[in-house]
């Protein structure tokens, strides 16, 4: 885990990708090296966040900071600035339409802050690539769980008591199937 | 692949558990270390990675560092602010390795507040 003090969570969504995320990252970790940022800041490719017009996006945890359509060109100013001087950079966050001021972060965000996450609660929150990020946030947990300390009949009724419905036409409750 | 055990889960959970606190910022503590062009000429650097190489060392709360800009006060840089949940941040000023050393000890780890080394405590704006 190494002594990271800041993780940049670079969405690699496909709609982010199609908009050269990943050359991103790659110029991203080529500026932190320049300014020996490596081994304290680290470079995370995450899963969409959902505000894929406004792509490519990164969140800079543990500050909550949102960047949005970031271009290969902005990066070496942006490590400059807010990595290495501690100057986040307002002219790469999000201003609303009809706003004059950029929202830095990403809880204050409209379209982030209405949001109550259920089935999708780790967007953006980790690499989906690394199953040890996903058991960090109890990926799995529920399913030991079942497994091992749940009787079938206590499995089926939580499962009603949730309202689980099929997604098909009929919105069949999936605890009586 | 070898079978997994329930608390193998745990254990993988425990083990990333500083990936989550930084990322979900719900740690116990958090130490800001002052890191405008003021505080790296002063040192700040220097204060940043004592403080990495403690909470490394004897983490005992969830503790998550960060930096920000310039404070306004450059001729006190290096300067930190440690906010613990639940209480008001507190601002310290001159640091020197040393002084990291002992604020970590009993005011991260201890929650009591080196007074002789603090500027002040609170927080001008509500965020």
């Amino acid at each position: 885990m190494a002594k990271y003090r800041m993780h940049l969570m670079l969405c690699a969504g496909t709609g982010c990708v199609s908009n050269k995320s990943i050359k991103i990252s790659e110029v991203l970790e080529k500026e932190l090296k320049k300014h020996k940022l490596e081994e304290e800041i680290l470079v995370v490719l995450t899963g969409c966040n959902g505000f894929c017009a406004q792509g490519p996006i990164m969140v800079v945890h543990p500050d909550g900071i949102f960047y949005q359509m970031l271009t290969e060109k902005d990066v070496p100013h942006l490590v400059e600035e807010h990595f290495l001087k501690g100057r986040p950079v307002r002219k790469l966050m999000y201003t609303p339409p009809k706003e004059k001021t950029p929202v830095p972060k990403m809880s204050d965000i409209g379209f982030f802050k209405e949001q109550r996450l259920v089935a999708l609660r780790n967007r953006g929150l980790i690499d989906p690539e690394k199953i040890d990020e996903y058991i960090a946030r109890n990926g799995y947990s529920a399913l030991a769980r079942a497994l091992t300390s749940m009787t079938p009949e206590t499995i089926i009724k939580e499962i009603k008591d949730s309202g689980l419905r099929g997604r098909g036409g009929a919105g069949f409750p999936t605890g009586r199937k | 692949m070898a079978k997994l055990k329930p608390e193998d889960l745990e254990k993988i959970s425990q083990r990333m558990r500083k990936m989550t606190i930084l990322r979900e910022g719900t740690g116990q503590a958090k130490v800001t270390v002052h890191m405008g062009t003021c505080g790296i000429a002063a040192g700040a650097r220097k204060i940043m990675a004592a403080i990495l190489a403690l909470v490394e060392e004897k983490n005992t709360r969830d503790v998550i560092v960060t930096s920000s800009g310039c404070a306004g006060l450059c001729s006190r840089e290096p300067m930190m602010t440690v906010e613990l949940k639940g209480e008001a941040p507190v601002k310290y000023v001159d640091l020197t390795e040393k002084k990291v050393q002992e604020i970590f000890a009993q005011h991260v780890m201890n929650g009591n507040i080196v007074v002789k080394y603090a500027l002040a405590m609170g927080s001008e704006r509500v965020s």
